[in-house]
């Protein structure tokens, strides 16, 4: 998963208070100037200091004494106002109708047939969420306003931030019901699609429907594609949800000693070997589409009863521990923020080279430094589960037959300069790109202390925990085995699996980041139309949500080597059907149309700073690719929605105390 | 209406509503087939113009419900839709998310099913370019087929346009064929039989199944391309020119033939497929082919057009008797040419600088421009009762001429003679024969068995061969081709022999790893021979280097730069007389033991 900012609460509390507080100013600066303004006009420039002023000093009492029980009162009539107009049965009614033909648009034999199904249940359950928050609260104030019935509240002892208050709680209340009911149905409709099990094909369901491997090929007599290494015969699986799978009886052998299989009910045969070892016969399923079925196994023997069992792989939620930090160390030596760049043009991930012919070793390594590296962070400790995601370059084609090799060593941080270095021998592993590969990292690895000065201190195996990482910080260094062959990472690529949490807390969880939004763009439907009529306040907010949506790319747009110009330029050449990158004759209407184009693109790229930025409150894909949603995230995304919440509700007040009917 | 109570103008809303539905459905209403196919009711008007269009779906049972309501969500935008949607499958390629940009690519086509260009491209960009983003080749193949899946999803949506088929038959043939992962590939695709389930709903598994091989890519790519072929027949329009689109079929079974033989010992089935192969390739020539100037010709058709023209022209000398004699003393005798460009034209073409090869050039041209004009010319002094048919005459062998230089043209353009040689050559015994050999020896070659293997014993000194070893078997092959190459010597020139060039220097290279000298006695010397005059620069000796080499060796001259390095050293001790027989002993044996099933000439 694509993972680029890795947000501390901590670290992003003080910049945002302080930020929020200076637009909190600006506004207030700003809002006095033009509220004077305007009560000149009206009253006159003395009388207007009196108006502006009696609406500061108001302003006081009415935040300070707000009443709960007032809001509450405003909250439940603005719920009945807005199921009275069946926005909320349409906007549901809308949601069941694309769950029920969305299977149209849904590959379940998929590469991975999870992230569809999630996506699509969280992309349409944020569409009408939010289109359900800005049609509730663009209308609500305006309609009451045109049809005279905001008077039945007004003319009560109410204050204007109860009005708003009210009104924000009330369709936020709303909106959170109807959102909980989507993503319960949300998530029962990912279960039921992805549930499922497979039988066996062939005529019985016993090894009678297994065919023997070419052991020397060691090639599937199935698929013709590679099986594992210690597989002894095959079987496909029946056609369910669009896949089948392949099974395999492997023989585990271990010695006599050693613990057998942690999972055991797949064992259909077990025989001690010369030697004192003992093999394993077991029965496994190969995974597809990001999940496999575990296998039970009912007797001994070919006789045995083969059964799958359901789908194992889907709803997940890793809990990953990132490191702090990624540096890469290029082919001379020399330490680097970012890896070699392969020509792609995306460059989230920095490569790693094996080497060439003229220089075989080369020293190219990716360093990822973990802090808090400690025993307790993990569920299971003996083995730990070190997952990656890793892309490759070929610079030649090589052995197409084989992957490229990568190479692991753990390696000690000392806290002083002077403490002894505690380094891991060589871990090889076969790359399997794009794919997240689980390498077993044994609690024991073998390794050497070496002093300072670089003199070998004692060699042996030494604990990850206790003695790699004795102080919390271990130093993982990932390199490239193949020579002109590259590996490419991001700092999210590689992490420790510390364990899983519940699937449906962290379903949850995504839900929150739609509520963080959907409850923004209320509170800005409420404050907006506390002063425009209900089509510039729908209008406002719909511009508001495209560009939460699409910040980055207006931000991009402000970049100076974008081809095409700006609006005002890209314009004449899509109605004069010009290419984007000849350049207009240089003269004054090129000019003119430039400086326009700066001035407009300015004026978008200032609007994404007052427009919440969606991608931070977007937790999709986290729920796609079956990772946690970290608490630092939530407490960022909530503090946005407070801050925004805050402000809007601030400029409601304000703008409703202008008004006629407030006073 | 102001008068009116609410409930009324409901009323009226709804009866002018269910009013202008009637018109609308009128016009809107799809057409309908019975349970044979046949068209029952043309349906509105809107139905009428779509199908003579092509545009979309017109019939009733052709409608994708997901298509349509993916169009209709988009409320009109659909342009817009498009352009979101591309931008987005951009993106995630960009990002490597590329099972993602599969999704949106699915989504895209739902709204622009009818753009022909979209399934080709789309489909391209996932069997090409993300496939090739991947390191593992079992995944590379996953992304080949997604995009031939991809593609084969446009065909119910552009069912009379054979272009989304061709491109089908292109990807299957050449990247499961032609790529670097082909052996793996085409290992794959034989036991695939999810895919080949998934393509049933066009193509029949069984119809490209080989005999004894199972499913074949290259034969899945003949499917296809006769599909297109099928919608060609059946009236729709060809898109592309007749030479290649009719090229197409053949070209599959001889690819197959090609592909089979490097994976099998060639065997009666793959001579099977050669032979089918041939006979595609003699019908293709026999194929009347209309270029873009709407020239008609056939592959097959030099030889007849020649003797036509031949014809054509007596019949014109008849009418003009002796002018055309005239007419070309004249012109040479007129002719000044300059004794620079002369002297440039004489020159054989290897010998000379660019500035003579332009002057002969354009002498040459000016020639045929005299040549063109000259039938035209002979019809204009034809007497005056003749003239008439003189000219028609003139016109007939212009004609005729534009027709010979197409066929040139276009069969040098797909090698056409060569190719129909070959088809033939490899389908005949001489030719399975030499690459049943051939492949064994390959065979031993891997094995890294260079040498016979052999029992000697040591009383009698007789040496029984046990197993033949690559050298052996090479040189045997050799001789297979040396035979076909007797049967078929107009592929002494082409790819074959290039071919063949290459195996020959890897036959040198073995040599040079056993430390063993050039046989004297090498069947295809004369080829190399040839491929020497012929400016290829192979690493085997020709008969004159060997020559040379004999009398340095003989002490006759010294030191012989031109061979340095090039042929191996002799044995360090020369042949005795006994090792000279035993070798001689050896090679005859080496003959007797081949087996019946070795040769099939024999049998």
């Amino acid at each position: 998963m694509v993972v680029e900012n890795f947000p501390q609460f901590s670290q992003w509390i003080g910049p945002g208070l302080l930020l929020f507080g200076l637009i909190l100013l600006a506004a207030a600066l700003l809002g006095t100037f033009f509220g004077y303004v305007v009560a000149a006009f009206r009253h006159g420039p003395f009388e207007a200091f009196y108006v502006v002023a009696q609406v500061v000093a108001q302003a006081i009492p009415d935040f300070l004494f707000t009443s709960p029980r007032r809001v509450w009162a405003i909250a439940r009539l603005s719920i009945k106002e807005a199921m009275h107009r069946k926005v909320i049965l349409v906007t549901f009614g809308i949601f069941a109708a694309s769950l029920l033909f969305g299977g149209w648009f849904m590959n379940a034999s998929s590469e991975k047939p999870e992230q569809i199904y999630v996506n699509f249940v969280l992309w349409g359950t944020q569409l009408l969420v939010l289109l359900m928050g800005m049609l509730l609260s663009a209308f609500s104030l305006p309609e009451d306003i045109k049809n005279k019935t905001i008077y039945t509240v007004v003319t009560k002892p109410v204050r204007a931030t109860e009005i708003v208050f009210g009104r924000i709680v009330g369709f936020g209340l709303l909106g959170t019901g109807l959102l909980a009911l989507m993503g319960l149905i949300s998530f029962l409709f990912v279960w039921r699609g992805l549930a499922h099990t497979h039988l066996i094909a062939g005529e019985t369901q016993t090894l009678a429907s297994f065919v023997e491997i070419d052991q020397d090929t060691m090639l599937s007599r199935i698929t013709g594609r590679r099986v594992s290494d210690n597989a002894i015969m095959e079987a496909e699986t029946d056609v369910r949800n669009g896949h089948k799978h392949r099974l395999e009886l492997i023989e585990d052998i271990r010695d006599a000693n050693a613990p057998p299989p942690r999972y055991a009910a797949d064992v259909i045969e077990k025989e001690n070997l010369p030697g004192d070892r003992i093999v394993y016969r077991r029965v496994i399923c190969n995974p597809v589409g990001g999940h496999r079925h575990l296998v039970t196994v009912e007797g001994q023997g070919r006789d045995a009863k083969i059964s799958l069992g359901s789908a194992v792989g889907y709803f997940r939620a890793r809990v990953p521990l990132y490191a702090e930090q990624l540096m890469f160390i290029d082919p001379t030596g020399q330490l680097k923020r970012t890896g070699t760049n392969v020509g792609k043009t995306w460059g989230y991930r920095g490569f790693v080279d094996g080497g060439n012919s003229a220089i075989h070793a080369s020293m190219s390594e990716a360093r990822f430094d973990f802090n808090n590296f400690q025993e307790s962070r993990f569920r299971e400790t003996d083995i730990v589960p070190l997952e990656m995601t890793l892309s490759v370059f070929r610079t030649y084609k090589a052995d197409i037959q084989t992957r490229v090799t990568g190479g692991l060593r753990f390696e000690s941080i000392p806290d002083s300069e002077l403490d002894n270095v505690v380094t891991s021998e060589l871990l090889d592993f076969e790359t399997n790109e794009y794919t997240i590969q689980t390498l077993p990292i044994p609690r024991k690895i073998v390794g050497k202390v070496t002093s300072p000065d670089g003199k070998l201190v004692s060699a042996g195996e030494y604990d990850l925990f206790n003695d790699y990482a004795k102080n919390g910080k271990l130093r993982l260094r990932l390199t490239c085995r193949d020579l002109s062959q590259y590996i490419g990472v991001s700092r999210a690529d590689v992490y420790f699996r510390a364990g899983d949490e519940v699937y449906w807390g962290n379903f949850l969880k995504g839900y929150l980041g739609i509520w963080c939004q959907m409850i923004i763009i209320i509170a800005m439907g409420v404050a907006l139309s506390t002063f425009v009529s209900a089509p510039v306040t729908m209008l406002g907010t719909l511009v508001i949500i495209i560009v939460g949506f699409f910040t980055e790319f207006i931000r991009s747009m402000m970049e100076p080597e974008v081809v095409g110009g700006g609006p005002v330029e890209s314009f004449i050449r899509v109605v004069t059907q010009q290419n984007m990158v000849t350049e207009f004759e240089t003269g004054i209407v090129t000019t003119l149309i430039e400086q326009t184009d700066l001035l407009l693109v300015n004026l978008m790229g200032a609007v994404t700073y007052l427009a919440p930025d969606f991608s931070q409150l977007n937790f999709a894909e986290f729920l796609t690719h079956g990772y946690s949603i970290d608490t630092q995230r939530i407490l960022v995304a909530l503090a946005i929605t407070c801050g925004f919440c805050v402000g809007l509700s601030i400029l409601g007040y304000f703008a409703l105390k202008t008004r006629e009917i407030a006073k | 209406m102001k008068n009116l109570s609410p409930a009324v103008t409901k009323i009226i809303y709804l009866i002018a509503i269910g009013i202008l539905i009637i018109p609308l459905s009128l016009v809107a209403l799809p057409e309908t087939r019975d349970g044979n196919g046949n068209i029952k009711n043309q349906g509105g008007k809107l139905s009428v113009l779509r199908n003579e269009n092509h545009l979309s779906q017109a019939n009733l049972s052709e409608i994708d419900p997901a298509s349509e309501t993916m169009k209709l969500a988009s409320l009109g935008l659909r342009g817009i839709a498009v352009s979101t949607l591309w931008m987005q499958a951009m993106d995630h390629k960009e990002k490597e998310e590329y099972d993602q940009l599969a999704s949106t690519l699915k989504a895209l086509t739902k709204i622009q099913p009818n753009f022909i260009k979209v399934w080709e491209f789309q489909a391209h960009n996932l069997a090409y370019n993300v496939s090739m983003e991947f390191d593992d080749y079992e995944y590379r193949y996953y992304w080949v087929k997604k995009g031939i899946g991809f593609l084969k999803d446009g065909v119910p949506y552009n069912k009379t346009d054979h272009r989304v088929t061709d491109s089908l038959g292109f990807f299957t043939g050449n990247k499961m064929g032609k790529s670097d992962e082909k052996v793996s590939f085409r290992r794959m695709f034989r036991q695939d039989d999810e895919f080949h389930q998934e393509m049933s709903d066009f193509i029949d598994p069984e119809s490209y199944e080989t005999l004894g091989y199972g499913h074949d890519s290259w034969k899945m790519a003949y499917q296809w391309y006769d599909y297109s072929r099928d919608l060609v027949d059946q009236g729709n329009p060809k898109r592309t020119n007749d030479m290649m689109f009719y090229m197409h079929r053949p070209a599959q079974l001889r690819n197959q033939g090609l592909s089979l033989q490097t994976e099998y010992r060639t065997q009666e089935k793959i001579q099977d497929v050669w032979r089918s192969a041939s006979e595609e390739w003699r019908e293709y020539g026999e194929e009347q082919l209309t270029n873009s100037f709407g020239t008609t010709y056939t592959m097959e058709g030099m030889a007849r057009n020649e003797k036509l023209l031949e014809t054509y022209r007596q019949q014109l000398d008849d009418l003009a008797p002796g002018v055309r004699d005239e007419l070309i003393e004249e012109m040479t005798s007129n002719l000044t040419i300059p004794a620079e460009t002369l002297e440039a034209w004489e020159l054989p073409a290897d010998q000379r600088t660019d500035h003579q090869t332009a002057l002969a050039r354009e002498f040459n041209r000016a020639l045929n421009e005299s040549d063109e004009k000259l039938d035209a010319k002979i019809a204009a002094k034809a007497k005056p009762s003749d003239s008439f048919e003189a000219r028609r005459l003139a016109l007939e062998i212009d004609a005729i001429k534009e027709k010979l230089i197409t066929i040139n043209r276009d069969s040098g353009t797909i090698n056409f003679e060569f190719w129909k040689s070959r088809t033939g050559a490899e389908a005949s015994s001489a030719g399975v024969a030499a690459r049943d050999a051939l492949y064994d020896a390959e065979e031993m070659k891997r094995r890294s068995i260079y040498d016979d293997e052999f029992d000697r014993d040591y009383k009698t000194k007789e040496i029984t061969i046990t197993k033949k070893g690559a050298i052996s078997l090479y040189l045997t092959s050799f001789e297979r081709w040396h035979e076909l190459f007797n049967q078929f010597p107009e592929l002494k020139k082409g790819p074959l022999s290039d071919d063949l060039g290459v195996i020959i220097d890897e036959f040198y290279g073995m040599l040079d790893t056993v430390n063993r000298g050039w046989p004297t006695d090498f069947p295809l010397q004369n080829l190399i021979d040839e491929r020497a005059q012929q400016g290829e620069n192979d690493k085997a000796p020709t008969t004159e280097e060997l020559e040379e080499q004999e009398s340095w060796l003989s002490g006759r001259s010294g030191k012989n730069p031109t061979l340095e390095g090039l042929i191996p050293p002799p044995t360090v001790d020369e042949p005795d007389q006994d090792q000279s027989e035993q070798d001689q002993s050896e090679q005859e044996q080496s003959e007797q033991d081949q087996s019946p099933t070795d040769d099939p000439e024999e049998n």
